[in-house]
């Protein structure tokens, strides 16, 4: 029932994107409740799923990923790629107002590019790979990399702290500081912010649309309700309350539970959101993690399919070997052998090889968020098990980010890492991020990742993937999904990974 | 001499009153609960077994009052949350009545730097207990040991006022000045003389922050930032379970209504005291609110029964 | 009334810097990163780093507890860590429903809250004073989080009279900004109601014990307006002391009731700025809380010194 209606939904969606005229009859509003206020609208400093989930209507960037997950030009008119592969060419398209009524010129691509570059997550991946970003014209950007990168489009494409543009002298006002005039080229622009309480968003009349029919995040954008409303509020049950009763049309972050409930209730529709991966992260810099022997034993204990039903009913999560997501091209299975092993006598007898005589291992967790710490009290329970003796620290989630960034604070942690389409762009791929994983071989096939022809890139991938495992670098747990509810009245919503909200309207 | 007979004269007609046998008993039921918990749980309250989440009570089942979450047995974790908020309300009554006790005597008898102290003290009483426990604990961390310490740092002014205003009160009374003038000295008057005075006032307000130590602790770790949330306490089941309150409200409204029954008592509890010590007073206004109604020792005498705040 | 009035006011200033003060300690020395809240999940050291030197967070304790004040003299209370807008802006975006919630809960308390303790009082003993008394005790020991969870799936989900949650000005639209107060206010006003029903009841018979209440009554006055006449008079004067003291506390509780009906008001914005370790915030609204309950206080103070002259002297 539940897919059926997501399916119809979808179809909804498609033939609204492709019958709608943009005139919507009566004033509409929609009303979306959020969990939590977002820190900001720069779309370029931070991947906080609150940012996105508001901002992304307001910016616009060169690429946006279609339902397959390939991408395709949004900003940008075409794409050009030099037989060196050394050189990207970006036509950028014309006539693209900004909100602020300037047309959208190649300065303002290049300021947009150069600031993501230095300041985003993803941007410094891509950045030491990038010797120039330079206007050849008004309408044409340069992008010359210093050696070969192949992933250059998809990075261009990321949603989270992804290379959204806005206006060159917005940029040149923010200074180093985060941009506050929220001004971009999208179907919606940003109205007003009332502190704790909620964004509002207006359809911006003067919006260019792409001419082709929308597919995943491209393709044509309709505002099709007046104005967007995201209000935050903090309560789980209020929010889904609020759904169910009509005074919110739509509400993110929702438990997994509900779904079977709303299965039966006519009145709501509840959807899968993004695929999202979790994860038990070792750290490798030092403590007794930093034996490989004793993350294989760590490994060797755990049985997904009891840590995974945390997440909700069978619907909600699969387990997967994977370190990529099963919706990309990159999914693989290498080392799966070494996944799900379930094993604590195993664990127990590679545990001893290593020499491990009881010693505390920290598993430091963040009170403030329960899925995360729930896979924690379980993965405990099963550690010990093995015959390992688990600390659990739990702290507030302030505390607990800054822990993770001190190498000698913690010895185990829970991640669950949000979409990412190309596995360039997972954090735990860079030896600088929390868990600190250095590996001379990783380093060398990431190289060869970077330059290798599509074919090849998918077979080097394996390898690298089968290092994970062999090193128990990142231990698997499995992927889970997203939970978003609507109210009936709510049509078109695409329900891609990342929640947007253009081409989705409200007939009450 | 003549005081103590009255004293357990009253105590009987304490005892008498329906009411207080009630609360009494209840109190006395949870403080069993709390110490026999390991003994009577049917389960480890602790245990997860996901594949028993969310089961509803059942008299048959294997979870009488159901499971939560994470397949936890629902009962057993109330049982064992019953030393938590036991605990804590021990602990905080015990830490913050001594304390206090220290502070208002000091206040007393310090002169110049005793009226800071009291100064200070007015200060911290007159500021919203939640604002500042909610700062402390965020400072200290999540732990049980930090909110017993952050609510004892907040209670203590409140048993150093009434205290202080014994002292106060009872410095220029005969007894005590025909005490200092046969030359017994300060502490000696202090400890047999007016201290003994001041206890059963202590014991009102022992009462009173008991219970709001246990709503305390339970309002802090609902906001996120009392216990951590994974053991087995009031505050931290309605916490985690407030996510499936319109699925399996069991799992709320068992800790809920535990902590509701326990405040209730011990309010009922503090108010036959206080009337036992002072039989003037009909009801007892609460705490703070207290302190206003005519100042003094008669004001600080009605302080306060424990509201949720 | 001048040497009273500058009594209090010393008295409240320095409660207000006492618990400004302990509180910017405190804060300051969270073991927790503003920077890694910020940043997600995905960042770097070098990221980390940078956006403390962009905070300030390098400075030692003491330089940023002297540069707070200093600013805080000439009225600016500093930048948000979080979202980088100011906090005075921010505060006083957020200073109107927390005021119209406690105003109304205040209210709510008040009128249930002192008819139940006259009517307690009146019938002293009777049925009427038992159930009122049990009403009050029961409000006064219902945790205020658990109440309004119940009352949003009471009244909200099941009867579907009230909106869920949310909040819309009364000055905006009065029409529809009143059905997102009540349950609120109930929940916020419940246990002071409690409590002040037993206060009026306990002033009111103490006053009818009074002395020249039995002359009255020896004069020949019919007892039940002697009671409304003088009585209950005298009685309120105290107990609306008390209604002042429970707007202060209410300020607390609206940590809990904002957090539960998504109300954009200070008890809302200092427990995310604890969570979310923004210092500036939480210190500005430390401070905002403080000046509310100072002037809460001297408020009370004035009306009993008008009220009783005695008191200006004591």
């Amino acid at each position: 029932m539940g897919k059926t209606r997501a399916l119809r939904l979808f179809g909804y969606a498609v033939a609204i994107a492709l019958t709608a005229t943009g005139s919507a009859s009566a004033e509409t509003e929609l009303k979306l409740a959020m969990k939590a206020q977002p820190p900001t609208l720069d779309l370029h400093v931070t991947s906080t799923n609150t940012v996105r989930n508001v901002a992304a209507h307001i910016n616009e960037g060169l690429f946006a990923f279609d339902s397959t997950f390939t991408p395709h030009p949004v900003l940008a008119e075409s794409v050009d790629r030099s037989a060196d592969g050394l050189t990207y060419t970006f036509a950028i398209r014309q006539g693209v107002p900004f909100h602020n009524g300037d047309e959208l010129a190649a300065e303002d691509v290049v300021a947009s590019l150069d600031r993501w570059l230095r300041r985003s997550s993803f941007g410094r991946t891509l950045a030491p790979y990038v010797s120039a970003v330079e206007a050849t014209d008004r309408s044409t950007v340069e992008l010359r990399l210093n050696a070969p990168a192949n992933f250059v489009v998809t990075a261009l494409s990321t949603w989270r702290a992804g290379p959204f543009i806005y206006p060159a002298e917005v940029i040149e006002a923010a200074g180093d500081d985060r941009i506050t005039d929220y001004i971009g080229t999208g179907p919606y622009r940003f109205v007003d912010w009332r502190d704790g309480q909620e964004i509002r968003l207006e359809r911006f009349d003067a919006y260019a649309p792409v001419d082709a029919p929308a597919d995943g995040y491209t393709g044509r954008r309709v505002a099709l309700a007046d104005t967007l409303r995201f209000v935050f509020v903090p309560e789980l049950s209020v929010r889904r309350i609020g759904v169910e009763t009509g005074d919110f049309d739509v509400a993110l972050d929702i438990d997994p539970d509900s779904y079977d409930r709303y299965q039966t209730n006519p009145d709501v529709v509840s959807s899968l959101g993004a695929p999202r991966m979790t994860t038990l992260i070792p750290n490798k810099s030092g403590g007794p993690m930093s034996d490989p022997g004793l993350r294989r034993a760590v490994q060797a204990a755990i049985c997904v399919e009891d840590v995974l039903p945390v997440y909700g009913g069978a619907a909600f999560w699969r387990a997967d070997p994977s370190l990529t997501w099963k919706e990309t091209a990159w999914w693989s299975d290498a080392g799966s052998d070494l996944y799900n092993l379930c094993d604590p006598d195993l664990a127990r007898t590679l545990a001893e090889a290593a020499g491990y005589a009881g010693e505390p291992i920290r598993l430091a967790l963040s009170s403030g968020d329960q899925s995360k710490y729930n896979v924690g009290l379980v993965l405990e329970q099963q550690l010990e098990r093995a015959g390992l003796v688990v600390e659990l620290e739990v702290r507030d989630a302030a505390a607990h980010e800054e822990t993770l960034d001190t190498k000698s604070a913690w010895d185990l942690m829970i991640s669950e890492h949000t979409y990412r389409s190309h596995p360039i762009l997972h954090s735990h791929l860079q030896a600088t991020w929390t868990g600190w994983w250095e590996n001379a071989d990783r380093d060398a096939l990431v190289a060869e990742l970077l330059t290798a022809p599509e074919a090849k890139a998918k077979l080097i991938w394996d390898r690298i993937q089968r290092l994970y495992y062999e090193d128990a670098a990142v231990i698997k747990i499995g992927d889970y999904f997203e939970h978003h509810i609507a109210g009936d009245s709510v049509t078109g919503y695409a329900n891609m990974p990342e929640p947007f909200f253009w081409n989705v309207g409200v007939d009450r | 001499m003549r005081s103590r007979t009255r004293g357990s004269r009253s105590l009987l007609c304490y005892m008498r009153s329906p009411a207080n046998l009630i609360c009494l008993s209840l109190v006395g039921l949870v403080a069993l609960a709390a110490i026999l918990a390991p003994l009577i749980t049917p389960h480890d309250p602790a245990f997860i077994s996901v594949a028993d989440r969310l089961q509803p009570p059942s008299l048959d089942g294997e979870y009488l009052l159901g499971s939560d979450h994470l397949g936890r047995d629902v009962a057993s974790r109330l049982l064992f949350g019953a030393r938590v908020s036991m605990g804590v309300g021990a602990a905080v009554v015990a830490l913050s009545c001594s304390l206090g006790v220290i502070l208002g005597l000091l206040g007393g008898y310090l002169g110049r730097a005793g009226d800071l102290l009291m100064r200070i003290v007015d200060g911290m009483l007159a500021f919203p207990e939640i604002v500042l426990a909610l700062a402390l604990i965020a400072a200290l961390g999540s732990s049980l040991l930090n909110v017993i310490l952050a609510l004892t740092f907040v209670f203590v002014p409140r048993v150093a006022r009434v205290v202080h205003a014994s002292v106060l009160s009872l410095r220029n009374r005969e007894f005590v000045l025909s005490a200092e003038a046969l030359g017994c000295s300060p502490i000696r008057v202090v400890i047999w003389h007016i201290l003994p005075q001041a206890l059963g006032l202590v014991a009102v307000q022992a009462t009173f922050i008991f219970a709001h130590a246990v709503i305390s602790e339970a309002g802090l770790t609902f906001l996120g930032v009392g216990l951590p949330p994974g053991g087995a306490s009031w505050g931290a089941m309605l916490s985690e379970g407030r996510a499936h309150l319109l699925d399996a409200p069991w799992i709320t409204t068992l800790p809920g209504l535990a902590i509701f029954s326990l405040v209730l008592s011990l309010n009922i509890l503090g108010d036959g005291l206080r009337d036992m010590l002072d039989p003037r007073l009909v009801v007892l206004p609460p705490g703070r609110y207290g302190r206003r109604l005519r100042g003094g020792q008669n004001g600080d005498a009605r302080a306060s029964s424990a509201s949720s705040r | 009334m001048s040497a009273f009035l500058i009594r209090r006011l010393t008295g409240a200033l320095l409660t207000m810097l006492i618990v400004v003060t302990i509180v910017f300690f405190v804060t300051n020395v969270i073991p927790g990163s503003p920077a890694a809240v910020i940043l997600g999940e995905d960042r770097t050291a070098e990221q980390v780093a940078e956006l403390n030197r962009e905070l300030g967070l390098d400075r030692s304790l003491p330089v940023r507890y002297l540069t707070w004040i200093s600013d805080l003299l000439s009225g600016d209370l500093g930048t948000s860590y979080f979202n980088g807008s100011d906090v005075r802006t921010v505060i006083l975006q957020r200073v109107e429903p927390t005021l119209i919630l406690t105003a109304t809960s205040a209210l709510l308390a008040i009128a249930i809250g002192i008819p139940l303790g006259v009517i307690a009082a009146l019938y002293r003993g009777s049925a009427v004073d038992f159930a009122a008394m049990v009403a009050a005790l029961t409000a006064a020991a219902l945790p205020n989080f658990w109440l309004g969870l119940l009352l949003v799936l009471l009244l909200s989900l099941y009867w579907g009279i009230f909106p869920a949650a949310g909040y819309v000005s009364l000055f905006e639209d009065p029409g529809d900004a009143w059905r997102y107060l009540v349950l609120p206010s109930i929940t916020l006003g419940a246990s002071h109601a409690g409590v002040i029903a037993r206060i009026a009841r306990a002033n009111l018979l103490e006053e009818m014990g009074a002395d020249y209440l039995r002359t009255a009554r020896a004069k020949g006055l019919r007892q039940r307006s002697v009671i409304v006449g003088h009585a209950l008079r005298n009685s309120l004067v105290p107990t609306l002391g008390v209604v002042g003291v429970a707007v202060a506390l209410m300020v607390g509780g609206s940590v809990v009731t904002e957090t539960v009906f998504a109300i954009p008001g200070i008890g809302r914005l200092l427990i995310e700025s604890v969570l979310g370790r923004d210092f500036p915030m939480i210190q500005g609204t430390v401070l905002v809380i403080a000046v509310f309950v100072a002037l809460v206080n001297l408020l009370v103070d004035i009306t009993y010194a008008l009220i009783d002259p005695r008191i200006r002297h004591a």
